[in-house]
C-alpha cells in the first residue's frame, strides 16, 4: 500500500494528504503569513507614541472606586500632574474589590506586577512580601501630624515592629435609615434594643431592616461592629482569642431576635451590593453601609435621599463602637524596582489628601487627620443640608480597626477572610446552634488560627 | 545498498525520516508531553511540596511540616463539610448529567427538521464562558430580584385572573411533606425561597447550574457514541426481535457504555475540580455551608495567605480522583467494542 501511494503521489494523483504534505503546507502557510506581515511592520516603522516619553514608569493597582468620580480624578488629573512633575508615566489599573486579594497573591507569587498595590483591608498576612513603610509614615507625620489610631493599629505589627502597609484612608461606617418609616413605628435606631423593638413593626409594614449575615464584606463588618457594641471581641489587646464570652452570646441573641422577627432569609444570600440595592429599591428600612447608599440615592432618587438619615451605629449595652467600613492600605512590594518613586507618590498623595477627600465625595477619610484642612467645615458645606457632618463624629469617636482592641494581624485577616463571624451569627439565626454553642464553636475555630500565626512569629 | 542509499537525494532521506515511526511518533508527541510536564506535572509537584511546608503567601518555600497541614485541615469542621459537599456535588450533578445526556442524545441522534438548530442550542451552555453564564444564574437566583421567585409569587394571568404559580407548587410540596422524614415547607409569597440563602437550596442551585453546564459536553459525546454503533448491529437486533427498552438494555446501552464512561470520567474530574460555579453563586455561603474543596482551598491558601494549608486542602481529592480515573479507564478498556 505505501508503495502504491508513493507512486500516485509522484504522479500528482494522490487523493488524500500525507503527513509530510500536511507538515509542509502548514510550515509554508505560516511562512507566507509571517512574511506577509513583516513588510507591513517594516513600512509602519517603530510604533510612535503620541504621548510624552517619561524617564520612569510607576504602576499602581487599586479597586474601582464606589464613587466613579474619584477614579476619574485620580487617573486623569492627580496622577498625570504628579507624573509630569516627577518625569514619570503613572499607570493605574483598576479591578473589582473582590478580586484584590487574589490579584495581590498572584503578583507576589510571580514576584512581578505593580509597584504600588492598593488594598481595601490591612494585609498583615503579606508582611514578608512588602517593604517596611515606616519611612513614609515618618515623612507624612512630619508634614501633617500623627496617624490616626485606626491607621496605626491596622498597619503596624508590634511583634515585628514593621509597618506592613501605609494607611491611606478609612471609610466611616454609618447606618442609613428611612425617616418616614421609623417615625411611623415611633422609634429611632439609637440603640440595638431600639432596632430589636422596631424590626417586627417595620417588617409588618413591608420594610424589613437589612442586616446581612452572608459571606461578604458588609455582613462581616456589621456583625463585628455589633459584637463590639456588646463588649465582645475576636481578640483581646494581647492578640489572644476572646470570642467565647457572655458578651458574644448576648450579641448573638440580639441578632437572632432581629432576624426572626424583623428580617427575611434573603440576608443569608446577600452580596456586598445587596443592602445598597435593597435600600435603594425602597424596600429596606435600615442598612449599615458606607455613604455609597446615600450618594447613590442623591443621584438616582433624591426623594429617598431626602428621606434618609445617616447616623452612627446604634449603641449596645456596653458601648457604641463601629468599624471602618474599608481601610485603604497602600503597600510597596519588595520586588518593586521603583521603591523610591513609589514612596514619594504615596507620601505626596497623603500630604495633599484634600483632592482625594473631595473627589471621593467624603467617602475616603484621611488616615492622617491633618492631611485635610478643616474637613469638618467641608462636611458641613455639602449641599445636602449638613447630612455628612455626622461622619466626622463617627470617624473620630466610633471607628476602630479590625481586630480592636488589639492590632490587625494575620489571624484576624484569616478569620475575616474565611467569614467565620457571619458563619457564627447565621448558624444561630437559622437555629442550627444555640448562641453559647456558636460562641464555643467559633473559639474552637479561632484558637488554631491564632496559634498558627503566633508560631510563625507574626503575632 | 549503501551506494543506493547515498545516491538518494537529500530530501528523500528527510522524507523517509519523517515517515519513520521511531522519529515521527516522538516528534509529534514530544510537544504535548513537554506541555503536560511543564504545565501540569511541575505545578503538581510544587503543590505536593508546598502542602508539606508552612509556606505563606508569595513564598514558594517554607519550613517542612510533613503532614501537619493535612491533619490541621482534617480537624476543621468547614473542611470536612467542604469535602462532603464536593462528593455530593460531584455525584449528584453527574447523575443528572448522565440521565439527561442519555435522553437528549437518543432524541437528537434521530433525523428531524431543525435538528442542527436544536443541537446548537443545547451546545450553547458549554460554549458560553462559565463566568458569564454563572453570573446569569446569580441574577436568576438573586436574593431580592430573583426571576424565579417573581414568577412564583406574581399573578401570571393577564387581566387580573389570579393565577399564582406558588399555589400549585405548594400543593405538590404539601404532598411531599406527607412523606416520612421529609420536610420541604411551603412557599410564602412575602418571604419566597432564598435559592442561595439556605444550605439545601443553595446546594441544589449549585448542582443544577453545574449539571446545566456539563450536560452539553456529555450529550455530544453520547451522540458520537450512538452514531458509532454500526447499523448492522441495529439490524441484527431488529431481526432477533429486540425493540424498545429491550433493545436499549441489551444492545445500545452495552455498546454505549465505553463512551459514556469517558463522559462520566471527564464530568467527575471537571466537577470535582471546579470552583467557578460555587465561587460566583454563593462564595461558599450561607455560613460556609456550600464550600467545596476548591473554594475552601482558595479561601485558606490564597485569600488568607496560608499557602501550605491551601495546597494540602486542594490535594485531598487527588488520590480519589486518581483512583476514579484508573478505574474508569480500566473499565472503559474492558467493555470496549472491538
Amino acid at each position: 500500500m505505501p508503495e502504491n501511494d508513493d507512486g500516485l503521489e509522484e504522479l500528482g494523483l494522490s487523493k488524500s494528504l500525507t503527513r509530510r504534505q500536511v507538515l509542509r503546507r502548514t510550515v509554508g502557510g505560516f511562512l507566507v503569513l509571517y512574511g506577509g506581515t513583516l513588510p507591513k511592520v517594516a513600512a509602519a516603522g517603530v510604533p510612535k507614541h503620541v504621548h510624552r516619553q517619561y524617564k520612569n514608569t510607576l504602576k499602581i493597582i487599586q479597586w474601582s472606586h464606589f464613587v466613579p468620580a474619584y477614579d476619574v480624578w485620580f487617573d486623569k488629573t492627580y496622577t498625570k500632574r504628579w507624573g509630569d512633575k516627577h518625569d514619570t508615566d503613572v499607570q493605574v489599573d483598576h479591578i473589582a474589590l473582590a478580586q484584590l486579594p487574589a490579584r495581590a497573591q498572584a503578583e507576589v507569587a510571580a514576584q512581578s506586577g505593580h509597584d504600588i498595590f492598593g488594598h481595601l483591608s490591612p494585609q498583615a498576612g503579606l508582611e514578608d512580601q512588602v517593604i517596611n513603610h515606616k519611612e513614609i509614615i515618618q515623612e507624612v507625620t512630619r508634614k501633617v501630624g500623627k496617624v490616626s489610631q485606626v491607621g496605626f493599629k491596622s498597619c503596624y505589627n508590634p511583634r515585628t515592629h514593621k509597618w506592613h502597609g501605609f494607611p491611606e484612608n478609612y471609610v466611616p461606617d454609618p447606618i442609613h435609615f428611612r425617616k418616614d418609616l421609623w417615625h411611623q413605628v415611633g422609634l429611632k435606631p439609637s440603640t440595638w434594643d431600639d432596632v430589636r423593638k422596631a424590626a417586627p413593626k417595620l417588617k409588618a409594614l413591608g420594610h424589613p431592616v437589612g442586616l446581612g449575615m452572608s459571606n461578604e464584606l458588609d455582613s462581616n463588618m456589621l456583625l463585628i461592629a455589633l459584637m463590639q457594641c456588646y463588649g465582645a471581641f475576636i481578640q483581646n489587646a494581647h492578640a489572644r482569642p476572646s470570642i467565647n464570652s457572655k458578651h458574644t452570646v448576648e450579641a448573638l441573641k440580639t441578632m437572632r431576635d432581629i432576624y426572626k422577627n424583623g428580617m427575611t432569609n434573603e440576608i443569608f444570600a446577600w452580596t456586598a451590593a445587596s443592602n445598597n440595592q435593597g435600600y435603594l429599591s425602597g424596600r429596606l428600612s435600615l442598612a449599615v453601609n458606607a455613604i455609597s447608599i446615600i450618594r447613590s440615592a442623591e443621584d438616582a432618587n433624591p426623594a429617598l435621599a431626602q428621606n434618609t438619615s445617616v447616623a452612627p451605629i446604634p449603641r449596645g449595652p456596653v458601648q457604641r463602637l463601629g468599624l471602618e467600613h474599608v481601610m485603604g492600605v497602600y503597600t510597596i512590594w519588595k520586588f518593586s524596582k521603583q521603591k523610591a518613586l513609589a514612596k514619594r507618590f504615596i507620601a505626596d498623595l497623603e500630604v495633599n489628601y484634600q483632592g482625594a477627600f473631595k473627589n471621593s465625595k467624603f467617602y475616603n477619610f484621611p488616615a492622617f487627620r491633618g492631611a485635610v484642612h478643616n474637613y469638618t467645615r467641608q462636611l458641613a458645606a455639602d449641599p445636602h443640608k449638613g447630612k455628612y457632618k455626622v461622619l466626622d463624629l463617627i470617624a473620630r469617636k466610633y471607628t476602630v480597626n479590625l481586630g480592636y482592641p488589639g492590632f490587625s494581624n494575620a489571624a484576624i485577616d484569616e478569620i475575616f477572610n474565611t467569614w467565620l463571624v457571619p458563619q457564627m451569627f447565621a448558624q444561630v439565626a437559622q437555629g442550627k446552634m444555640t448562641p453559647a454553642e456558636a460562641a464555643k464553636a467559633a473559639e474552637h475555630e479561632f484558637k488554631p488560627i491564632f496559634a498558627k500565626w503566633r508560631a510563625r512569629g507574626k503575632i | 545498498m549503501a551506494a543506493v542509499a547515498e545516491a538518494r537525494p537529500q530530501s528523500r532521506r528527510f522524507r523517509d525520516l519523517l515517515e519513520d515511526r521511531r522519529f515521527l511518533a516522538p516528534a509529534l508527541i514530544g510537544p504535548a508531553a513537554l506541555f503536560i510536564v511543564l504545565l501540569v506535572g511541575a505545578p503538581l509537584v510544587l503543590a505536593i511540596y508546598l502542602s508539606m511546608t508552612d509556606a505563606t503567601a508569595g513564598q514558594l518555600t517554607g519550613k517542612f511540616v510533613w503532614f501537619h497541614n493535612f491533619v490541621d485541615a482534617w480537624h476543621n469542621d468547614n473542611f470536612r463539610r467542604a469535602l462532603r459537599n464536593t462528593i455530593v456535588f460531584t455525584l449528584a450533578s453527574q447523575a443528572i448529567v448522565l440521565v439527561g445526556a442519555g435522553i437528549l442524545a437518543h432524541a437528537l441522534v434521530r433525523p428531524f427538521r431543525g435538528r442542527w438548530f436544536l443541537r446548537l442550542l443545547i451546545l450553547l451552555p458549554w460554549a458560553a464562558p462559565v463566568a458569564v453564564s454563572t453570573i446569569g444564574f446569580l441574577w436568576i437566583f438573586d436574593s431580592q430580584f430573583s426571576v424565579v421567585n417573581w414568577t412564583l409569587v406574581h399573578d401570571l394571568m393577564p387581566g387580573g385572573g389570579h393565577f399564582y404559580l406558588y399555589r400549585p407548587v405548594n400543593w405538590v410540596l404539601g404532598g411531599i411533606d406527607h412523606l416520612p422524614w421529609v420536610h420541604v415547607g411551603k412557599i410564602q409569597p412575602l418571604n419566597p425561597p432564598q435559592w442561595l440563602g439556605q444550605p439545601t437550596l443553595a446546594m441544589l442551585a449549585i448542582i443544577f447550574v453545574q449539571a446545566w453546564r456539563i450536560l452539553p459536553f456529555a450529550t455530544v459525546i453520547f451522540i458520537a457514541g450512538l452514531a458509532s454503533i454500526p447499523t448492522e448491529v441495529h439490524d441484527a437486533a431488529k431481526v432477533d426481535g429486540a425493540t424498545g427498552l429491550r433493545k436499549f438494555w441489551h444492545v445500545t446501552l452495552p455498546l454505549q457504555l465505553p463512551i459514556a464512561t469517558v463522559a462520566l470520567l471527564f464530568g467527575i474530574v471537571f466537577t470535582a475540580t471546579d470552583m467557578t460555579v460555587v465561587y460566583i453563586l454563593t462564595s461558599g455561603g450561607p455560613f460556609n455551608s456550600t464550600h467545596m474543596l476548591t473554594t475552601w482551598a482558595y479561601q485558606t491558601g490564597i485569600v488568607s495567605s496560608n499557602l501550605g494549608e491551601g495546597a494540602a486542602i486542594s490535594l485531598y481529592l487527588l488520590p480519589v480522583l486518581l483512583v476514579v480515573t484508573v478505574l474508569m479507564l480500566r473499565f472503559a478498556r474492558r467493555v470496549e467494542v472491538s
